[in-house]
């Protein structure tokens, strides 16, 4: 498995740990203490680390695919935080109307969640590009 | 409205093939010469990745031959 495939199967469980705590820490101390989970999405911070340690073993940790899907991954990410991105800024806006007013507080809490859209919709198609090139591993590890 | 068809491109080829004329090289041994991952021969080996320029002549170049004998181009017609 290449590094980067190692990297997004770490952020998307990160992303499911933060979202398995959320809902129960909501539900129990209120969704603004709940959100505070997220600040575990901070680990991703050790990635680049990672990549200095896998370097160090001597191995070809970023080839010309791993760069092509980087760049598709990226693409695919950036286009669904837009959708995302532009639903959640209009959407309460219709049903809100253009006299409500939001909190300061939410402008943290909406970068947060852009954040974490952009970076688990590219983990996910990273993934899925990965497994598309790899209908015949097993063959011949030699 | 007629339907169009348009031809997308096809590459295949004969790498599969060539490492086990050589010597029946890995597939880890072929990625080390050519400075890329196993996972990248792998998917070259099922036509899911089409290769640069310069890594084609690399692989070409393992097997003393020219990128025509190792790589194949074609079109595929899709609608």
């Amino acid at each position: 498995m290449q590094l980067q495939e190692k990297q997004a199967w770490f952020v998307v469980s990160l992303i499911a740990l933060c979202l398995c705590l959320f809902i129960p820490l909501g539900i129990m101390r209120g969704f603004n203490h709940g959100a505070g989970v997220f600040g575990l999405m901070g680990l991703t911070g050790f990635l680049p680390i990672w990549a200095l340690m896998e370097r160090r073993r001597g191995k070809i940790i970023f080839d010309e695919r791993d760069n092509a899907i980087a760049r598709t991954a990226g693409i695919v990410g950036y286009s669904i935080f837009w959708l995302v991105f532009v639903g959640a800024g209009m959407i309460p806006w219709v049903i809100l109307g253009d006299n409500a007013v939001i909190p300061v507080k939410m402008l943290p809490v909406a970068v947060l969640f852009a954040w974490v859209v952009l970076q688990s919709a590219r983990a996910i198609a990273t993934l899925v590009l990965y497994h598309r090139g790899r209908a015949d591993d097993g063959g011949d590890h030699g | 409205m007629a339907a169009t068809m348009a031809k997308a491109p096809v590459l295949t080829n004969r790498i599969r093939q060539l490492r086990f004329e050589h010597d029946e090289m890995t597939q880890q041994e072929l990625a080390d010469r050519v400075c890329v991952s196993r996972q990248t021969i792998i998917a070259l080996e099922i036509n899911k990745y089409v290769p640069s320029l310069a890594l084609a002549f690399r692989i070409a170049r393992v097997f003393k031959l020219t990128i025509e004998q190792v790589f194949e181009f074609g079109e595929s017609l899709k609608p």
